[in-house]
């Protein structure tokens, strides 16, 4: 049973951008936007994940939930809906090849 | 200072005798350390009503002078967005503190810092304090302090709260920070942002409801804020338009929001702070001390293990070893009742004697029964909670709570459940999120407590042949942890919705827990307990007692009991027949009397009526009831008990009552408790409306069901 996320994925134009959600353990990337409903794009906006910035997932939950990442040198968890809102600049070795 | 903030979120000071000062900070920053190193850890819990948020008060000298010191609830903002944030922002913005102190994490410092931006724009005396100096030193960096402070116009001081260091330098910069002339130091936001600030400024100055200062309450403005914007635009109707008009100049001239510019800008501002006045280390791209505990603990395939081992570990101390003291209370109190029967003088008032023995001294020891439970259980989830633990098993829960509508930290108060509610009720404060935290409390009650089990042991082996009854015990805790979840999820999804804004979490750095807060916080946990829940469960216990031995039965039935039995009966026989008089006859007993005929769809007969209801006082009542009811003493051996009620009722009646005793209404503790938790009469209310309504439906039915097929 999934529940339903109130912050759904809003990246207006930016459709071909990979979102924090795609990533894997161990990868990284570079933000580009924050889309999402205001309170929880507000809040991620406070903590630091701002365009431009780098950010590292560490891990997994054990259910497929929550994500853990690295950002700023602290650690922060958040569910696999508001990372969906965290849109990604295209990696370089994966340039090109852009998932939809 | 007592101040209260109704659900509306007004907001009014009883009376303020002493000049304020206040802390504020990131959770995880360590601000109680610090708090506790200035007041000598004397506080008091500052109450706001309609909302579940405590802020710690306490006394502090500076200069010969007296001062409250306030501990606010840890943000991350001063935006709205939670209720710790209201509480926050409308102390600083109402109360306005002699001085603030912003209490950061040295090890964290570009994200601490991004609220201090904030602080700064209050135009309130401020102290940056930088707790937490070991752990930068471990790592290697070097903090220029005399260069933050020339850089931010305000006192800043370097401290290690855990190990006290650094006291005397806050008090001595409080005082500083006092006489200092403010420079109004602040964020310079983008040029768009800037000039949209500048237009607003005039037409907020005539507003006359606007708490903030000005340039802050244009800033809070533009980026959108839920709570001051509509309290402005009811003195300013078209302010609203103003704003949306000024956010779409703002994205047209940058193609981004003001929330995201502001933010960056704070940012920018912190980052350079940092870059200018902090060394970091050579950047070894090695993991830190917590990384490498991480690696274990939160294993991809031992994570779940190991936080299972440990939640068994705080589930044992709770109950087993909690076990032992609560023996030894109980010992005392049936000490003092043999001691207060013995120097009872001859012949003076029997019933006093009953009233004091029964009433009051077994009301008091039924309250102070849980105090063990509840002060190791909040000592193990202080620990937790302290170590950076908590945070870890909530990640490794969250992805399966979120499924059944609720959050990670939902998890450990549901299994203390399986011990008692009372307890679990409480440690439901540890879930940030009010809508979760109430959907946890609501519907803790069903998962089957430790009171319940005698209850089961009675009943069970009535009923069922042996093969059966591990099978039954088994559908039996089954149902009552598949109920709890479907009510949660349901309450969740129906009732309390919404409510996300929590579900970012912060993972802090594994710290050793500060063993001297601890105890005082244990200790605090059960003064609580005792203080405010104690005295009502007392009060009802004492009544309870009285509906169920009022009116008292006296020399008329003994004679009844000769009649029936004859002359020769033994005072022990005598005294088991009167017991099983006394509570028939009583108010209780007639109450039952009279609902049979609510119970009979149930296949309960006015006895089993009479225990259900008596079971409001605790769950394991019931079994000490059924007892005095069949005239069986139940001290000795129980298979007397349920060989009688094998006799005297059907498989049919028993089943439902089984899963009645499971599913109904919570013990009087529990309720209270409940009350005592959520501020709100009408939660216990709806908790014992509707967990009586589930029971009386399914053991209606199932005992319909079974009566219909066992012909």
């Amino acid at each position: 049973m999934k529940m339903e996320h109130h912050c759904k994925t809003q990246c207006r134009g930016h459709f071909r951008h990979r979102v924090l959600s795609d990533l894997k353990p161990g990868q990284s990337a570079v933000i580009c936007d924050l889309c999402g409903c205001g309170g929880c794009k507000r809040r991620l906006l406070e903590l630091g994940l701002l365009p431009g910035q780098e950010i590292l997932v560490e891990r997994v939950g054990p259910f497929g939930e929550p994500i853990g990442i690295k950002v700023r040198g602290y650690h922060l968890s958040l569910r696999r809906g508001q990372a969906q809102g965290v849109c990604l600049e295209d990696d370089r070795h994966t340039e090109g090849s852009a998932q939809a | 200072m007592k101040t209260t903030v109704t659900p509306k979120g007004r907001h009014r000071l009883d009376f303020m005798k002493e000049p304020i000062i206040a802390l504020a900070g990131n959770p995880n920053a360590g601000k109680t350390t610090i708090f506790n190193g200035l007041t000598g850890g004397h506080f008091h819990v500052g109450n706001y009503a309609g909302v579940t948020v405590e802020t710690r008060e306490g006394f502090v000298e500076l200069g010969g002078k007296r001062y409250r010191l306030v501990d606010l609830p840890g943000i991350y903002s001063l935006t709205a967005q939670s209720v710790e944030e209201r509480v926050a922002r409308q102390f600083l913005m109402e109360a306005r503190p002699e001085v603030v102190l912003a209490v950061v994490d040295a090890g964290n410092l570009e994200r601490n810092l991004y609220l201090v931006t904030q602080l700064m724009e209050l135009n309130l005396p401020l102290v940056l304090i930088l707790n937490m100096m070991d752990e930068v030193e471990e790592k290697g960096w070097v903090i220029d302090v005399d260069a933050m402070e020339e850089r931010l116009g305000f006192p800043v001081v370097g401290t290690v709260g855990s190990r006290r260091e650094g006291i005397d330098a806050i008090k001595a910069a409080a005082l500083r920070a006092t006489d200092m002339p403010q420079r109004g130091e602040h964020v310079h936001f983008c040029a768009s942002l800037e000039a949209e600030i500048e237009a607003l400024l005039p037409r907020i100055k005539r507003l006359e409801n606007n708490p903030f200062p000005l340039r802050a309450a244009a800033v809070r403005l533009l980026e959108g804020d839920g709570e001051l914007e509509p309290q402005l635009t009811l003195e300013d109707p078209q302010l609203s338009e103003a704003l949306e008009s000024a956010r779409s100049r703002i994205h047209e001239a940058t193609n981004h929001d003001p929330d995201l510019l502001a933010a960056d800008a704070r940012y920018g501002y912190s980052a350079g702070l940092v870059k200018e006045c902090v060394k970091k280390a050579d950047p070894v791209s090695r993991l830190d001390a917590s990384e490498r505990i991480d690696s274990v603990l939160m294993h991809p395939v031992f994570g779940l293990p190991i936080f299972f081992a440990i939640m068994y570990l705080v589930f044992w101390m709770t109950f087993q070893l909690g076990e032992w003291p609560m023996r030894g209370l109980e010992m005392m109190f049936g000490a003092a009742k043999l001691g207060l029967t013995a120097i009872w003088p001859e012949g003076f008032s029997p019933l006093l004697l009953s009233v004091l023995k029964d009433g009051v001294l077994g009301g008091v020891g039924g309250v102070v029964v849980f105090v063990p439970n509840i002060m190791i259980l909040f000592f193990c989830m202080s620990v937790l909670e302290q170590s950076g633990y908590m945070a870890r098993a909530t990640f490794l829960m969250d992805g399966f709570m979120h499924r059944i509508g609720l959050h990670g930290r939902s998890f450990i108060p549901m299994v203390m459940g399986l011990g008692c509610s009372v307890p679990a009720i409480m440690a439901a404060r540890a879930i940030d999120n009010p809508k979760d935290r109430l959907a946890t409390i609501l519907s803790l009650p069903l998962v089957p407590c430790g009171a319940r089990l005698p209850v089961f042991l009675l009943l069970v082996p009535a009923f069922f042949a042996e093969a059966w009854q591990g099978a039954v015990m088994f559908l039996l805790y089954f149902t009552g942890i598949a109920m709890a979840v479907l009510v949660a999820f349901l309450l969740r999804r129906v009732v309390f919705t919404g409510g996300l804004s929590h579900f970012v979490m912060e993972l802090p750095p594994y710290r050793r827990p500060g063993w001297k807060g601890l105890g005082r916080y244990t200790w605090h946990m059960g003064a609580l307990y005792l203080k405010k829940a104690g005295t009502v469960i007392l009060f009802f216990s004492v009544v309870l007692w009285g509906l169920a031995n009022f009116p008292q039965v006296g020399e008329a039935e003994r004679a009844e009991i000769r009649a029936t039995y004859g002359e020769s009966i033994s005072p022990e026989e005598e005294a088991t027949h009167l017991a099983r008089i006394q509570l028939e006859r009583s108010i209780l007993g007639q109450v039952g009397h009279a609902v049979e005929p609510v119970f009979a769809p149930a296949g309960f007969d006015w006895r089993i009526s009479t225990a259900v209801l008596g079971a409001v006082a605790a769950k394991e009542v019931f079994v000490a009831q059924m007892g005095v009811i069949f005239s069986i003493e139940t001290q000795g051996e129980d298979s007397d008990l349920s060989q009688v009620l094998h006799e005297s009722y059907s498989v049919p009646a028993g089943f439902a009552v089984v899963f009645f005793m499971l599913l109904t209404f919570p013990c009087l503790s529990t309720l209270v408790v409940t009350y005592k938790e959520t501020h709100k009469l009408r939660y216990p209310i709806l908790q014992f409306a509707a967990l009586f309504g589930l029971a009386y439906l399914v053991a209606v039915v199932l005992f319909q069901v079974l009566s219909f097929f066992s012909g």
